[in-house]
């Protein structure tokens, strides 16, 4: 290499303004933004390890566990503990003893399911509650902080807490369609009917759960 | 370039909600929202309070910008946490910029309707109709702000479930947080003297809404400045 | 716990986030009244004073790290004809005065780009608009309005795009002239191609509308 290679003449042009180009053309539209959110980390659906599901699963019950602190406002002193512990064990209940159980039925019935795929299904429903919770946190304390009536507590808790179970219930089964499409017809009716009594019962065990660790949503003062 | 944002957000909310999402400018977007929600608000609540008069005025004014502010600083978290688990992984800001746009194109409305509501106070105006035109008031703003939420979330699915839950949320936590700062009209016995807040409690904004459903089976006098 | 005592956390966590606005950058006005502003509403303010905006996390496409690279040259060249005959073609206070030209132009690329980023200069949006008010019939004047508007913006971005591409090309010229300069300073080689390249610089810069000094320029930047 040298100056030569490197001439002027050799060199192209700087365009001063060249009004007889043609526009560019715009760029193409995007429909979501480039920069994507911390919680749409907590609910990536690429594959991960059991590690991963654990770890997921621990932030779930971290951010429920915020929401239990809003509940525990209203007494304050040992109730932000309680409301801290209280809240996240309906979800972990259900991780640890419902979804258990549903894997071993879905087994009996042969269902494509991997147990991983199942914690995987299980954890990001339990995060997605988690979100919700955590986000209507700063809300219900308003509330448990401001209404003289403990009705009114227990309206907004427990409200809080069934419609971030049916956000859970619905990622739950979405996140199975999937396993149930790939299963064999007469099988397919066996896993469906095992996946909608799982979610009866996983939201019968957290609400009771929760009637039994969250006394300040149950105490009539 | 504050003018030139709240004049887009008026007539064309569909681009500045796909500027908030792509995040362009959008903390141009949320420092002209927040003073134009302050403006607006302040404006509105002088002149509601204006029906009274005296102190009223300026405890208004400064009552409604806090009731409009607290409530969108109290419902951003649960905005964003809803935007994601029905399927927009955005980042906050975007969330954030979205919302206060339509708290801005709300309180537009009601700057623009304020004029309205004072000549009407000024000729006369009863307590309970000064209540209703300022409920039928931020109902229209409520329109035009979800309106722009709307366009905001995008067609993507879940977008129902999205604005359903977060009006909810927003409607609850704005009618508690203006239950607790009440009376933003004044007392509708005017020998009292006025008040920054009122002194009864009466439980919370849930539990007047279950006491006003029975009062409509069973009716009783109305009670409790608004 | 009362509505006050939680009023009372709120704000103690208002002045916290205030704390970090402050440390984020030099204190100015605007950054006090920011930081004023997050005690109060950090909820609502407190994402836009401390995080960083979608343009400054993801990495723009036409960011090429020419800056990064003429920066590099520059020094690999300096030090290649320190010491020599070659260092009256290129030495220090040359290298320092093109880095001086090529920064007002890496501003004015980040001016640029800032701006594409704002609202009101989205390319896309109004092309948009102009086929809106064109398919809808709308008065001639409206339409005329749009379209200058689009144009401007056209011409805004083909600024953009020339001045990254300019940038792109400097750098490639200078990465050859330090490899002249290196070439000369082992192999023994004579130094009239990196004059010729030096004089190319200039020109360059010059024509990125730099401004040049004539009467400031070192007597060993050749003309």
């Amino acid at each position: 290499m040298n100056a030569q290679t490197l001439s002027a003449t050799e060199l192209p042009p700087i365009d001063e303004d060249d009004d007889a180009a043609p526009p560019p053309a715009p760029p193409p539209p995007r429909t979501t933004p480039t920069a994507r959110s911390h919680a749409s980390a907590l609910l990536d659906t690429t594959s991960s390890t059991w590690i991963d599901e654990a770890r997921r699963l621990a932030v779930a019950a971290s951010l429920t566990a915020i929401f239990g602190v809003s509940l525990g406002l209203r007494h304050g002193g040992v109730t932000l503990a309680w409301g801290a512990i209280g809240a996240p064990l309906g979800i972990l209940a259900v991780g640890a003893l419902a979804a258990p159980a549903l894997g071993i039925l879905l087994a009996l019935a042969n269902a494509p399911l991997d147990a991983l795929d199942l914690a995987r299904a299980t954890s990001r429903a339990a995060a997605k509650a988690g979100i919700l919770l955590a986000g209507v946190a700063p809300a219900t304390a308003l509330f448990v902080v401001t209404v003289e009536d403990a009705i009114t507590v227990t309206i907004v808790g427990f409200g809080a807490l069934i419609l971030a179970g049916i956000i859970a219930a619905r990622s739950f089964q979405h996140d199975l369609e999937p396993v149930l499409a790939k299963t064999p017809g007469a099988q397919r009716a066996v896993v469906r009917v095992a996946i909608w009594a799982f979610l009866a019962f996983a939201g019968t065990l957290a609400i009771r759960v929760w009637f039994m660790a969250l006394p300040m949503l149950t105490v009539m003062s | 370039m504050s003018a030139g944002i709240l004049d887009r957000l008026l007539r064309t909310p569909k681009e500045v909600a796909n500027d908030c999402r792509e995040e362009r400018g959008a903390a141009d977007v949320a420092r002209a929202a927040i003073i134009a929600i302050a403006l607006g608000a302040a404006l509105f609540g002088g002149v509601v309070g204006s029906w009274r008069g005296d102190w009223q005025v300026a405890f208004a004014a400064l009552k409604l910008p806090l009731v409009s502010i607290g409530t969108l600083a109290i419902c951003a978290p649960a905005f964003y946490a809803i935007a994601q688990v029905f399927g927009r992984p955005w980042p906050l800001r975007a969330v954030v910029s979205i919302m206060l746009a339509a708290g801005a194109r709300l309180s537009l409305v009601l700057l623009a309707a304020a004029p309205v509501m004072w000549l009407l106070i000024s000729l006369g105006a009863s307590y309970p109709l000064v209540k209703v035109l300022a409920a039928l008031v931020y109902g229209l703003a409520g329109i035009a702000a979800l309106a722009l939420l709307i366009r905001g979330l995008g067609g993507e699915r879940g977008r129902a479930a999205i604005v359903s839950i977060f009006v909810c949320v927003f409607m609850l936590t704005g009618g508690q947080l203006a239950w607790v700062l009440r009376p933003y009209i004044g007392m509708p016995d005017r020998s009292k003297a006025v008040a920054l807040f009122t002194k009864e409690r009466e439980g919370g904004l849930v539990y007047q809404l279950f006491v006003a459903a029975g009062e409509i089976v069973d009716p009783k006098p109305a009670r409790g400045p608004l | 716990m009362s509505l006050r005592e939680l009023v009372v956390v709120y704000l103690i966590v208002g002045v916290a986030c205030a704390s970090l606005v402050i440390r984020k950058g030099a204190v100015d006005a605007s950054r006090v009244a920011s930081a004023a502003a997050t005690v109060v509403i950090w909820p609502l303010w407190a994402p836009f004073a401390l995080g960083k905006p979608a343009a400054a996390q993801a990495p723009n496409p036409r960011d090429t790290g020419a800056v990064a690279r003429i920066e590099r040259a520059l020094g690999e060249a300096v030090d290649a004809a320190a010491d020599t005959p070659m260092q009256g073609v290129f030495s220090r206070p040359v290298a320092a005065r093109v880095l001086a030209e090529v920064a007002r132009v890496a501003t004015r690329v980040g001016e640029l780009r800032a701006l594409a980023q704002r609202a009101g200069f989205d390319l896309e949006a109004s092309a948009r608009r102009l086929r809106d008010l064109e398919a809808r019939g709308s008065p001639e004047r409206t339409v005329a309005t749009a379209r200058l508007q689009h144009e401007s913006l056209i011409r805004l971005d083909k600024l953009l795009v020339d001045d990254v591409q300019a940038l792109d090309d400097l750098a490639d010229l200078l990465e050859a002239l330090r490899s002249q300069l290196l070439l000369a300073r082992y192999a023994g080689s004579s130094a009239e191609g990196a004059e010729a390249m030096v004089s190319e610089v200039w020109a360059r810069l010059e024509g990125l509308g730099a401004v040049m000094d004539v009467g400031r320029m070192p007597m060993d930047s050749p003309t």
